[in-house]
């Protein structure tokens, strides 16, 4: 699903990529962000666990006590920063949340499992449109515990449950240069509690589809082979991830949210900035990056694709 | 796996192919928990340069080994030839003769022998290992091969 242009979170403010820690403090600390995308997502997610409940959801006992403080910290974010469309009430450890945009509520006992049918993590991504995952901060590392994920960028939430950060990045060409990924790791293992991070992930994908799992690779993946330069400013899209890191402050673990925006070509190129930025990425993406993120079988098409626009708009860069 | 636990060597030099590199550095952690000073190297090119990082090991080293059975051997002849005794030198055979190749499609983990393409046996798609490892599911995960 493409969203409006005016809530698109462009992610280059360069006009070269490289990996890096691109991270900002956010104040306040918030993990959510509803847009107007959110009936449609939130109808896609639950047909998407109804569906697949394994591949979408996955959780290691360990990580109960965290589920319970994502939960319960989500629900009081969104009470607080989305008034008008949610509420939360408390009586003790009895919560009530209401959620007026779908019409439901959710009533529980904190930390009483017996009082709620689905695992907190599970409950509290079917109101949100971020996935969600728990990374565990224990004393040889973070490793991740729990996730409820619906919207992927290829890769598989069930391969990696139970991983450590470091591991589970294998697949990035070059991420360990530098150590890139150590001091990523320690600037995670230094955030403080109550604080969030945020930082802007991208990749591109063919269609406006949101759910694109390993999983299923062997299905979304074919459309990579069928870009053709009449058709690459409607099937291509800029996917961009925004995500969070929150310390949570009782069990000092990590919430890690990723919220998916998708837009066409088709509309990014209205943006004269936008075109710029996204042409000089392209152009000088190194090859393995191009690679992993799926972009060299299409490249060619795009490239042109981006410069017969910037001829036919009269830009130069 | 058997561990590799030596008590009286105090550092270890790991020679690993790439696509063990994430299980070799897994080993590395490990080691370096128990005390070992621990060295990964990605397995050189050529003897002399695979020679030369041995004799400039320590005395009280040990040597890890992770790769094909082919480029294991060498390792081991080699180290023999640098002064290593037979104890000191341990070659992470488990890892040639059951690897498991974890299906990205179906999630059924297969029991491979090499990071050759394979036919999921639950689902049938045409996989290649990768060398993404998992130390929870002791497996190589397998992608699909679109063609
Ligand atoms: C702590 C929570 C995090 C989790 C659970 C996580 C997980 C992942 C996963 C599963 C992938 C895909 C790997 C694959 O292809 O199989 C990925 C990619 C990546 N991650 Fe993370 N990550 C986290 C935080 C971060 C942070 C904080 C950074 C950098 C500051 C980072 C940098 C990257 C980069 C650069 C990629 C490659 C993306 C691309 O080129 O499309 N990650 N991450
Ligand atoms: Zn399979």
């Amino acid at each position: 699903m493409s969203v409006k242009v005016e809530q698109f979170p462009f992610p280059f403010t360069e006009d070269r990529y490289a990996y890096s820690n691109n991270s900002s403090l956010l104040k306040p600390a918030r993990s959510i962000t509803i847009t107007d995308h959110y009936l449609k997502e939130i109808q896609l997610k639950r047909e998407l666990l109804q569906a697949n409940h394994k591949r979408c959801f996955r959780s290691l006992p360990i990580s109960l006590e965290s589920q319970w403080e994502a939960m319960r910290r989500i629900f009081a974010e969104l009470a607080q920063s989305e008034s008008e469309h949610f509420s939360l009430e408390k009586r003790g450890n009895e919560y009530r949340f209401q959620n007026h945009l779908l019409g439901e509520e959710e009533r529980f006992t904190y930390r009483d499992s017996s009082s709620i049918e689905l695992q907190p993590l599970d409950i509290a991504g079917r109101h949100v449109q971020e996935d969600l995952i728990i990374m565990g901060d224990r004393h040889d590392g973070l490793f991740l515990e729990a996730g409820q994920l619906c919207f992927p960028s290829n890769w598989s939430l069930t391969f990696v449950l139970g991983m450590e950060f470091k591991s589970i990045h294998t697949p990035v060409p070059g991420i360990d240069q530098n150590d890139f990924i150590s001091k990523v790791e320690r600037f995670i293992s230094r955030i403080r509690l109550n604080e969030a991070w945020e930082r802007k992930n991208w990749s591109m994908t063919i269609s406006n589809m949101l759910d694109t799992p390993l999983e299923t690779y062997a299905n979304w993946g074919k459309l990579r082979l069928k870009v053709t330069d009449k058709n690459v400013g409607e099937m291509v899209h800029l996917r961009v991830e925004v995500q969070r890191l929150l310390r949570l402050p009782m069990t000092n673990d990590i919430l890690f949210s990723i919220h998916t925006y998708l837009l066409s070509l088709n509309d990014l190129i209205q943006n004269d900035l936008w075109l710029k930025r996204l042409y000089t990425t392209i152009q000088f993406l190194s090859d393995d990056i191009a690679e992993y993120k799926g972009i060299a079988l299409y490249k060619n098409e795009l490239i042109q694709f981006l410069e017969k626009t910037l001829n036919e708009k009269g830009l130069s860069l | 796996m058997t561990e590799f636990r030596i008590d009286n060597i105090s550092h270890v030099v790991i020679f690993t192919t790439q696509s063990y590199l994430s299980q070799a550095n897994d080993s590395a952690r490990k080691q370096t928990k128990v005390g070992h000073k621990c060295e990964v190297v990605i397995m050189p090119n050529t003897i002399d340069e695979a020679r030369q990082i041995l004799t400039r090991q320590p005395l009280g080293s040990g040597v890890l080994i992770y790769g094909e059975e082919d480029s294991s051997q060498v390792i081991e002849h080699l180290a023999l030839s640098a002064g290593f005794s037979k104890h000191e030198i341990w070659i992470n055979k488990s890892s040639v003769d059951n690897m498991r190749g974890f299906c990205s499609q179906c999630h059924l983990i297969n029991e491979i022998s090499s990071f050759e393409f394979f036919e999921c046996e639950n689902c049938h798609i045409k996989l290649q290992p990768s060398n993404h490892y998992s130390t929870y599911h002791r497996a190589y995960l397998a992608y699909p091969v679109i063609n």
